[in-house]
């Protein structure tokens, strides 16, 4: 069903707005596990470690769940297409890992807040950050929003059968 | 009428592809050769005792701020003082 061009227009800012702002928060997360690295100040890191749990789960996760909904409903909303074109497939692949690897990497980070709530000075420091998952995670976020900006061309052999069918209708 | 031109994938999905599975094999190849170090919580640890006892056993995580401190988080064996 294609969207009226006021459904879309609405469906394609909420899309931008949850996007940019998982990406504005992976950034928050990525600054926050450099001070929790980087610190001596064991204050530094234990609030650094909280604040990284809070934002995964009241910022993150959301976002990144309602970056997929709208992108799927924009998809489905408009001549692009889920499965026509490749840009559109491979973000939507892409996004699906992005998000299920953060829903399973998130209790770990509530693991590693509660320690950090109850940890020592000493034992603080040896807990260090989280750089790993959020640095790829960030990178795939960017990729993604190439993809989404350029839209390089490119059917995939689903969506040229039913551009071929349409055209010989 | 003429045939319509056969199906190709574009260059840039096949060098993508390429791409993505040349990293998944490295990821793989690092993970399973141990380079990498541990996965999950256990990254952030130190090393088990000599007897090979974890000192801290993850049964299963829950945000703690869910249920407070003591919460949803339930941590067998854990000995925070040894860390």
């Amino acid at each position: 069903m294609i969207m009226s061009p006021g459904l879309r227009r609405f469906a394609l800012t909420v899309h931008i707005i949850t996007s940019v702002g998982w990406i504005g928060a992976v950034i928050a997360y990525l600054a926050l596990g450099l001070s929790a690295v980087s610190s001596q100040d064991p204050r530094t890191v234990r609030a650094a470690w909280i604040a990284m749990e809070v934002i995964g789960w009241f910022a993150i996760v959301p976002l990144a769940i309602g970056a997929l909904l709208t992108g799927l409903v924009m998809a489905l909303g408009t001549r692009w297409g889920v499965f026509r074109h490749y840009w559109v497939l491979i973000s939507l692949v892409l996004t699906i890992l992005s998000t299920v690897v953060l829903v399973l990497h998130m209790p770990t980070v509530s693991i590693l807040a509660h320690m950090a709530r109850d940890a020592d000075g000493v034992n603080l420091a040896r807990l260090g950050g989280d750089l790993f998952h959020p640095s790829i995670g960030l990178l795939v976020l960017l990729f993604i929003t190439g993809l989404n900006v350029y839209k390089p061309r490119g059917l995939t052999r689903y969506g040229w059968r039913k551009e071929h069918e349409q055209g010989t209708v | 009428m003429t045939d319509p031109p056969p199906y190709s994938t574009p260059r840039w999905v096949k060098i993508l592809g390429i791409t993505a599975l040349v990293l998944i094999l490295l990821l793989g190849i690092l993970y399973l050769s141990g380079v990498s170090g541990k996965h999950g919580p256990d990254r952030h640890l130190p090393s088990d005792d000599a007897d090979g006892t974890p000192q801290v056993s993850i049964i299963i995580g829950a945000p703690s701020f869910a249920g407070g401190s003591a919460g949803d988080l339930l941590l067998l064996g854990h000995r925070m003082n040894k860390l």
